[in-house]
């Protein structure tokens, strides 16, 4: 049965071919709208990982430090540096990310894109802050924001009086003490930083993605249903039974989507070079950050394509197709308590969720947002029909036109179909 | 609405139902091939009540022991001509390969040789309704039912169609034409008369149970 599906969409014509079109045009674009997102928060996280350390936590009570860190922020030409001072390094310890080795007392690493500004810029205007005339070594990707953050790793010792009297720069990553002893730099940063809120409002954004791309699938459902049901109408004379109808129209409707899916994760994989180059916290990104994994990307296009065959399936089970291609409601489409129970539900969720954002970890704000924000969209669907239904027939009752007459009658007879674009 | 409606249909016998418009012959045909449910009495098949099977054993009797002509085919336009008669056989699990080998062989004696990967929109109306016979008794079904067969055909391809599909129905099992021509139902063996939803028997050999 699959297959005849699959046959009878390739060979559906130039209608069929424009309508399947559109709608994988629609769910391409939300899918690649979900991938930008997915990446944002894959970049965010990849971020995390190389630069976390900059923003040290102490070493706990009883451990010996490697190092102490003075984390500050420098400018030249209006761009900022981030500069470290690694003051009494343990030169047995492991280094930071980027870095081969614990940097030395009189040493100086420096990004690629400050070492470019070192040859660039006069001495006095910038190499004369540094300790060393000739930078030490250049930090690796692995340690940086982006290709094209500013950062200097300087070595220094114990006691240095730099340290005491920073000039030109502000200290910004140690609230307690201007240098913090760390334990090494494999730990993850503390402090909600603007990373921090950028990835909360990510999650926020991928709760409102959800809705408009099963509001575009179930669009997908309904462009071609016409010709669909005529085609089911005919296939359940001759023979095919429910399950096969189930089939063919969750095949047609699921491979569509899915192409969409894939093209929308490759639209976003071609232009994560341009993406790239959009500055967050002070630098670009690195262009495999803004990519989602491929186990994220896999997971989004298996997420496309089982809401697409769920909005087949919740369309099928709600009409039956006859032989004769009657297609006739299976249900009464009345206010059903279960509508009202969920739009309780989703109210009651939303305020949950909302109250709970004053007491909800820094790390997951944003998360606890975004399933208010989904909840309420729940909830918005679920009584979408009967709003429609009712504003169909107050339209019926005091149409004094035919065209207000025929939008009320149609309203009162699909009401799910106006009301499932609302979320979207 | 039918009342008193009654036939039978032997096999190797062509029946036609006739009537003006609404008199609910066609109403009849549903009821009889198991697309309708019958308010009230007996559809039986080879002795059998098929009226009373499950929505799902209807749908497989439509399938694997009857087959179907309409007015206007009801070709499916997606898919090639001889793809549109093995669609029974496809519904009913025969590889796309065997399906399409048998359904090939229908095209000959019916006069489409040629016309197997032809589109439904690339044929006459004659061919289109040929091709659909073809469909209608390509799993070899124990009965045909054919709704206005010719209605849309000119009177000498209508002829030719009905002749034809009369033969291989009587062949294959037995035919039920429903019809509102006097020439199509000349063509069957015995007519039966249908208005305001009760039968009367006529023609040669009349049984109304």
């Amino acid at each position: 049965m699959i297959a005849l599906s699959l046959r009878l969409l390739r060979a559906g014509g130039r209608n069929a071919w424009s309508a399947a079109g559109l709608v994988a045009t629609g769910v391409a674009v939300a899918t690649a709208l979900l991938a930008f997102a997915l990446g944002a928060l894959h970049g965010l996280d990849a971020r995390e990982q190389r630069v976390g350390w900059r923003t040290p936590a102490a070493a706990p009570p009883g451990t010996a430090p490697v190092a102490q860190l003075l984390v500050r922020t420098d400018h030249v030409t209006d761009r900022a540096i981030q500069q470290i001072d690694v003051v009494d390094p343990r030169p047995d310890a492991a280094g930071p990310p980027g870095l081969p080795r614990m940097p030395l007392p009189g040493e100086l690493w420096v990004s690629p894109a400050l070492a470019e500004l070192l040859r660039t810029v006069p001495a006095d205007a910038l190499a004369a802050r540094y300790p060393v005339d000739v930078p030490t070594g250049v930090i690796g990707d692995a340690g940086l924001l982006g290709p094209d953050e500013l950062v200097a790793v300087v070595g220094r010792p114990a006691g240095d009086p730099v340290l005491t009297a920073p000039e030109r720069s502000e200290v910004v990553a140690s609230a307690r003490s201007e240098v913090v002893a760390v334990a090494g730099f494999d730990r993850p940063g503390e402090g909600l930083g603007l990373a921090e809120i950028y990835r909360q409002l990510t999650y926020v954004a991928l709760a409102l993605l959800v809705f408009p791309v099963a509001s575009l699938l179930g669009a997908s459902a309904r462009l071609s249903a016409a010709r669909r049901t005529e085609r089911l109408a005919t296939l359940r004379l001759f023979g095919a039974s429910r399950r096969q109808v189930t089939v063919a129209a969750v095949t047609e409707v699921t491979v569509v989507a899915a192409a969409a899916a894939v093209l929308g994760i490759a639209t976003e994989w071609l232009l994560a070079p341009a993406i790239a180059q959009i500055s967050l916290a002070g630098s670009t990104w690195f262009v495999a950050d803004v990519r989602p994994a491929p186990v994220t990307a896999l997971a989004a296009f298996a997420c496309v394509a089982l809401l697409a065959a769920g909005s087949a399936v919740g369309g099928l089970r709600r009409v039956v197709i006859t032989p004769l291609g009657v297609v006739r409601r299976d249900r009464p489409q009345g206010a059903r308590l279960v509508r009202l129970l969920g739009l309780a539900a989703g109210v009651a969720v939303f305020v949950i969720m909302s109250q709970s954002i004053q007491i909800a970890p820094s790390d997951i704000v944003g998360l606890v947002f975004g399933i208010g924000v989904l909840a309420l969209f729940g909830a918005i669907s679920l009584i979408g029909p009967l709003v429609v239904r009712l504003l169909g027939g107050v339209l019926t009752r005091r149409a004094r036109s035919a065209p207000a007459l025929l939008a009320g009658r149609r309203l009162l007879d699909d009401p799910r179909g106006p009301s499932g674009r609302w979320p979207g | 609405m039918l009342a008193e409606a009654g036939l039978t249909v032997h096999r190797g016998e062509t029946v036609a139902v006739t009537g003006s418009s609404g008199s609910g012959k066609s109403t009849l045909l549903h009821c009889l091939a198991g697309i309708l449910m019958p308010d009230e009495g007996q559809v039986l098949l080879d002795g059998e009540r098929i009226d009373d099977l499950s929505e799902e054993r209807r749908t497989a009797l439509r399938r694997n022991r009857f087959g179907f002509v309409f007015q206007f085919g009801q070709l499916l336009p997606e898919l090639a001509a001889v793809e549109n008669v093995a669609l029974p056989l496809l519904l009913a699990g025969v590889s796309r390969r065997e399906a399409v080998a048998r359904a090939a062989q229908w095209f000959d004696p019916l006069g489409l040789a040629g016309l197997e990967q032809r589109r439904p929109g690339q044929l006459s109306g004659g061919q289109e309704q040929r091709v659909a016979i073809a469909r209608a008794l390509v799993a070899r079904p124990a009965v045909v039912f054919a709704d206005e067969p010719t209605g849309a055909l000119d009177s000498v391809t209508g002829g030719q169609t009905v002749a034809l599909l009369t033969g291989l129905a009587r062949r294959t099992g037995a035919g039920l034409v429903v019809t509102h021509d006097a020439e199509v139902a000349a063509a069957c063996d015995r007519t039966i008369a249908i208005r305001d939803g009760r039968t009367a028997a006529a023609g040669l050999t009349g049984a109304a149970p």
